[in-house]
Order: structure tokens, then C-alpha cells, then sequence
């Protein structure tokens, strides 16, 4: 009697727990399912989000020296400090987190369409990037773009080439034939002087298809990156602390605007781009008459 | 005047605002007004050059002071070699707010500047009323880009609205466009690569465009948007933080060297921006006064060189501030804060040109 009665409960048990088990699967399917509403390419695991592409040029180690620049937050500072107190002084997170929406804004409506534009037409990233040199017209901002664009062809011809170039005479020597004629067009030994179009066009020749998902993941790093640039320039104003940097770049919001400024940036023609934050123009070209400063931008 | 045409009958025959200013200099050197054709709600107006002046100047006007919903101007201007041409306005540019279902208002403007010929446009600024939509497009075409004799001053400005009002960037959508293109003359297109220098990409996006405009030399682009929210219920006008009045100046040529190197001077002057004002006692002394009453008024300015371009941006949070300011620039004051006699665009256009600043 008592091994019957312990085998019932037992079997009661086993019954329970498969139960909680079926609810717990239907849960995490549908969690699941709701986190690919949310973001559909990134952990989708589509074939045309190759993981390991993403971490090499998402890295903070990229050497193309951004971390050399801070895109107008230090004149930012310094021009805030200079105004008179008249109402409760921001704290410093809040004066970030405000620079950080404005420049994503700005970034989205100048920079990311020629980034789009390169990507979709790689075989005319010389005109898009004199196009863009012809665009840009805050000297400050001019060199930061020059210098990390030049520096991210060079990353890529000295150290990324040899094994992450997809298009062109290499895919047809490896015979590929079947992985569309269309890459085979792409030329491979343009070098545009600008970051936004050396993006675009580099990241197509990694093989990444012209679909909108590979143009979105394109984006988003881009502007990830920014947003990661701008945070540790902050830390080393000494505006927040590392906690608290990743903590922004960690929340829902950071997420939320990145996320807009791609789809923003990405509906903007090249011929329509253009600067919706003009005080961020005179931030920026205000940088060289910093007494100190500790950036290029 | 001297145009060969009969105003009346070509003004009835072109399409709503659009309007031409045709300058040319008859030998010896007399300049004269080829053509000027408009039609409502487009005016022009131009004043009777007096026997010695040095340029002619053009007013132009809208009837009623500002442009409704679903207004288009569309207005054609041609500077030939040695012409001088000076673009006013009387007032403001009153942008009022767009009614359903109308288009925006536009304003298009494209400049064709021969060789030796100079182009000034002085005007007002802009002012776009609460829930108002403009596009304005300036096309600046530079016939000589190899010895920048094709020169141009433009001023481009925009205030908040009408601030009596609590109008504060309370748009619905601004756009400005400056674009300017380096092109060769017809005769040259056709002689293929005889002309040499002008620009290299030239005929390629002439090609694309499907007419031949040139390379894109410089484009300077503001959008202001309204609607857009940003996340974090950020306004307009709390993004322009509160600046009432933005303004780009824009300088190319040959005549203009003068004036570009003081500007330039004038900012490598500007005092460091930092925690100390260690130059307080040299105001007097590097800056002239019109330098230190903008500062105190809050007003920012930048000024960068790109691509044989001066490139201005000034920002303040008071319109007179600005204006001074502005103008003291262009006439290029001394450390008195007084005009120079010899100022480039006193000299090549003679004075009357900055009835817009004062």
C-alpha cells in the first residue's frame, strides 16, 4: 500500500510538472514570438545577419580612433556652462542624455542616408561620398568624418579584406555563380574619404544582400556605435560615471531612439539630407575655440 | 526700361510667380536690366540706378508682405560678365499657415553667374507663422570656378515667427536649400573638353539630372520639422534651444578675398570658450564693439571654409543683436565698430546694400 500510494504521488508529480512544463514552453514560445515583433533581425538569427561581422565592427577596439572624437558633446558642455543660472541646474546625465537625442536626430538626417545610399548603390560611392563632402559643411565635422572614414578603409584593406570580402572577382573565382550576378557588379577598390558612405559601402562588400534587414542591422550598428562613441566621451568629461554609461546604453530608450533614427534616416533621399539641428552646427564649429579641449570634435 | 520686350505681353504669358531678372552691361560698361518679367504673387521692383552706380539693385516683393499656403515663386535671374546685382527685400518674408489640403509654399531661385559677374542677395529674413509649411530653394549656378570670377554674397535667415504672438518655431515644416554648382557655359559644353578646369564630374551629372547643371559644389540644407516629435517629448523649439534666429552666410569669389579674410580673422579672434575668461581685459583692445555687445547678447557664430567656400552660421536668441552683428561682418568694421571706407561690397556694389541689416 504505501509503495502504491508513493507511486501515485509520484505520477501526480510527473503529471504537474509536465503540465508546468507545456505552460512554461507555450510562455517562452510566446515571449519568443513577441521578441521577434520587437526586433526582427538582430536575434531573428536571419542567414544574413552573420554574428560574427557584427561583433568585429561593433567593437569598441575597431581601430578607426573614434574614440578621439565626441561629435560636439564637449562643446555642448562648455557652452552650457558658460549661460546664466537662472533656472535649476540639469545634471550632467540629464544635459547627456538631451545632447545624445539631438545628435541621433541630426546624425539620422544627415549621415545615415548617404550610409543607406551607399549600401543600396555601392558602384556609385564616389559621387554619394563628394556628394556628402559637398553636404557637410561644419569643418569641425568634416575632419572627424574624414578621419574615421579614411581610418575604416584602411582596417579594411590591411586587416578585413583578406577574409570578410564576399562581392566582386572573389566570389566568382570561388564560383559562386548561384549567389547573385548582381554582387559580382560591385567594384571593390573604391575608398570614400567620409565615414558615413565608407560604411554603407563596406559593409555591402562584406556580402550582405540589398534587402532591408541587412540595410537595418547596417544602420543600427552604425548609430550604435555613435551612441557607445558619445557615452565614453562623456565618461571621460566626466559628466556620468562607467556604471552609468552602460546603464544608458543599456535602457529601453537608448534601444527605442536608435531604432527611429534608422527607420528616420533611412527614408531621407540623399537630395533631401540635411542638418534639423542647426544649434548642433554651431556647437560643433564652435569646438576650435574651446580654451581646453580634449577631443578632435 | 531698355528691354527689347513689351513687359505687359510677356507677363501675361509666363505662369504664376515666376519672374525673371536678366542683367547685362552694354559697352562700355553700362549696366543694364535685359530683362525683369514677374507675375503675382511675385513683384519686382527696381529702382532707377542712379548714372554712376556700380550695381543694379532688385527689390523683391510679395504682395500683401508674405506668401499663403499654396503659393509657388519661381524666379530666374542671369548676371552676365562685369554685371553687379544686389537681391533686397522690404520686410520680412511672411510665411503664413498652410490651409488643408494646400500644398506647401515655395520659393525657388535659381542664379546663373557669368564669368566677372557678382551676385548679391541681402534680404530680410524668413518668417514662418505658427503651423506654417515653406520650401525654399536657391540654385546658384557659377559659370567660372577655376578663378572664382563668378562671385556671390548670400544671406540666409530665419526667425521664430511672430514671437508677439508666443509664436516660437511653431511651424509645421521649413526647409532651405542652398545648392551651388559649378557649370560651364553653353559654348563650352559643346566644345566638349576644350573647357578645361570647371569640373571634372560636370558632364556625368548633367547626364543623370538630365540637364546640364554642373557639379554640386556646396549644399547647405536646414530642415526644421515641427511634427516630428522626438522621443522624449523634445519640441522644436525646445531643440533650438532657445535661439530665435538663424543665419548662413555664404561667400565665394575673387572680389570677395578681403572680406572672406576678415571674417576669417574676425573668428580666429573669437576669445576661448572655458570656465575662465582670462581675455576680459583684451575685449577692448582684439574685439571691436559690435564683437562685445554680441557676446553679451548671446549671439554664436561659426565660420568654416569648405570647398572655396566661406561658410558663416549665426545664431542668437534677439534679432537686433544678430543684425548688427551680421552687419558688421559684411561691411567688414573697424575696431570702432565703425563701417570701412573701403569694404569689398561697398566697393564693388557701392552702398545701399545693407538696407536689410539696419
Amino acid at each position: 500500500m504505501e509503495q502504491n500510494t508513493a507511486t501515485e504521488t509520484a505520477g501526480d508529480n510527473i503529471q504537474a510538472l509536465k503540465s508546468q512544463i507545456a505552460s512554461l514552453e507555450s510562455e517562452l514560445a510566446a515571449t519568443k514570438a513577441q521578441l521577434q515583433v520587437q526586433i526582427p533581425a538582430s536575434i531573428a538569427g536571419t542567414p544574413s545577419a552573420p554574428l560574427h561581422l557584427w561583433l568585429l565592427l561593433a567593437d569598441s577596439a575597431l581601430p578607426i580612433g573614434s574614440f578621439a572624437f565626441s561629435s560636439g558633446l564637449e562643446s555642448y558642455i562648455s557652452h552650457r556652462s558658460l549661460r546664466p543660472v537662472t533656472t535649476p541646474k540639469p545634471s550632467p546625465r540629464a544635459e547627456l542624455t538631451r545632447f545624445l537625442r539631438l545628435s541621433l536626430l541630426s546624425v539620422s538626417t544627415t549621415t545615415i542616408p548617404f550610409i543607406a545610399a551607399a549600401f543600396r548603390s555601392p558602384s556609385s560611392v564616389l559621387e554619394l561620398d563628394d556628394t556628402f563632402d559637398a553636404t557637410t559643411t561644419c569643418e569641425v565635422a568634416r575632419r572627424a568624418s574624414v578621419s574615421q572614414g579614411r581610418a575604416l578603409c584602411s582596417v579594411w584593406d590591411k586587416s578585413f579584406a583578406s577574409s570578410l570580402l564576399k562581392v566582386g572577382s572573389s566570389s566568382a573565382a570561388s564560383g559562386d555563380s548561384d549567389s547573385g550576378s548582381d554582387d559580382d557588379n560591385i567594384p571593390i577598390h573604391h575608398r570614400p574619404d567620409h565615414f558615413g558612405p565608407a560604411w554603407g559601402y563596406i559593409t555591402r562588400l562584406t556580402g550582405l544582400g540589398d534587402t532591408p534587414e541587412a540595410l537595418h542591422q547596417v544602420l543600427f550598428v552604425f548609430l550604435f556605435n555613435h551612441v557607445k562613441a558619445l557615452l565614453s566621451a562623456a565618461v571621460r568629461l566626466s559628466l556620468i560615471g562607467p556604471y552609468v554609461a552602460q546603464q544608458i546604453l543599456g535602457s529601453e530608450e537608448v534601444g527605442r531612439l536608435v531604432c527611429e533614427a534608422v527607420e528616420r534616416g533611412r527614408k531621407v533621399r540623399v537630395e533631401e539630407a540635411g542638418q534639423c539641428v542647426p544649434v548642433l552646427d554651431l556647437w560643433q564649429g564652435r569646438h576650435e575655440r574651446l580654451y581646453t579641449r580634449i577631443f578632435n570634435s | 526700361m531698355t528691354s527689347p520686350a513689351s513687359p505687359p505681353l510677356t507677363q501675361s504669358s509666363i505662369p504664376d510667380g515666376d519672374g525673371l531678372i536678366h542683367v547685362r552691361v552694354l559697352p562700355p560698361s553700362k549696366l543694364t536690366l535685359h530683362q525683369l518679367n514677374y507675375k503675382y504673387p511675385l513683384k519686382l521692383i527696381s529702382p532707377a540706378p542712379s548714372q554712376w552706380a556700380k550695381s543694379l539693385t532688385v527689390f523683391v516683393l510679395s504682395y500683401g508682405g508674405g506668401l499663403v499656403s499654396g503659393d509657388a515663386v519661381n524666379l530666374r535671374v542671369v548676371v552676365e560678365g562685369k554685371g553687379r546685382l544686389c537681391l533686397q527685400t522690404q520686410g520680412s518674408t511672411k510665411i503664413f499657415k498652410q490651409t488643408p489640403s494646400s500644398p506647401p509654399t515655395i520659393q525657388r531661385m535659381t542664379v546663373r553667374i557669368h564669368p566677372g559677374a557678382s551676385f548679391l542677395l541681402l534680404p530680410d529674413p524668413v518668417q514662418p507663422f505658427a503651423e506654417s509649411n515653406y520650401i525654399q530653394h536657391q540654385i546658384f549656378e557659377l559659370e567660372d570656378t577655376t578663378d572664382d570670377t563668378s562671385s556671390l554674397v548670400v544671406l540666409d535667415w530665419v526667425t521664430e515667427g511672430r514671437a508677439a504672438r508666443d509664436e516660437h518655431w511653431s511651424l509645421r515644416r521649413f526647409e532651405s536649400r542652398n545648392e551651388f554648382y559649378g557649370v560651364k557655359n553653353a559654348d563650352n559644353v559643346v566644345d566638349g573638353s576644350g573647357g578645361g578646369g570647371g569640373g571634372g564630374g560636370g558632364n556625368k551629372g548633367g547626364e543623370e539630372v538630365g540637364l546640364v547643371r554642373g557639379k554640386l559644389l556646396l549644399r547647405d540644407a536646414m530642415i526644421l520639422d515641427g511634427d516630428d516629435l522626438l522621443s522624449g517629448e523634445e519640441t522644436l523649439r525646445e531643440r533650438q534651444d532657445s535661439q530665435t534666429i538663424f543665419a548662413t552666410i555664404l561667400i565665394r569669389g575673387k572680389p570677395f578675398t578681403k572680406l572672406i579674410g576678415y571674417i576669417k580673422t574676425r573668428y580666429a579672434n573669437e576669445p576661448r570658450i572655458g570656465q575662465k575668461r582670462w581675455d576680459t581685459d583684451d575685449d577692448s583692445r582684439r574685439h571691436n564693439s559690435i564683437e562685445v555687445e554680441a557676446r553679451r547678447n548671446g549671439v554664436l557664430w561659426a565660420a568654416s571654409s569648405v570647398r572655396g567656400f566661406l561658410l558663416v552660421k549665426v545664431s542668437g536668441v534677439e534679432m537686433e543683436g544678430v543684425k548688427r552683428f551680421v552687419r558688421g561682418l559684411l561691411s567688414e568694421v573697424d575696431e570702432e565698430g565703425v563701417a570701412r571706407e573701403g569694404g569689398c561690397i561697398t566697393q564693388e556694389f557701392g552702398t545701399g546694400m545693407f538696407r536689410c541689416l539696419e
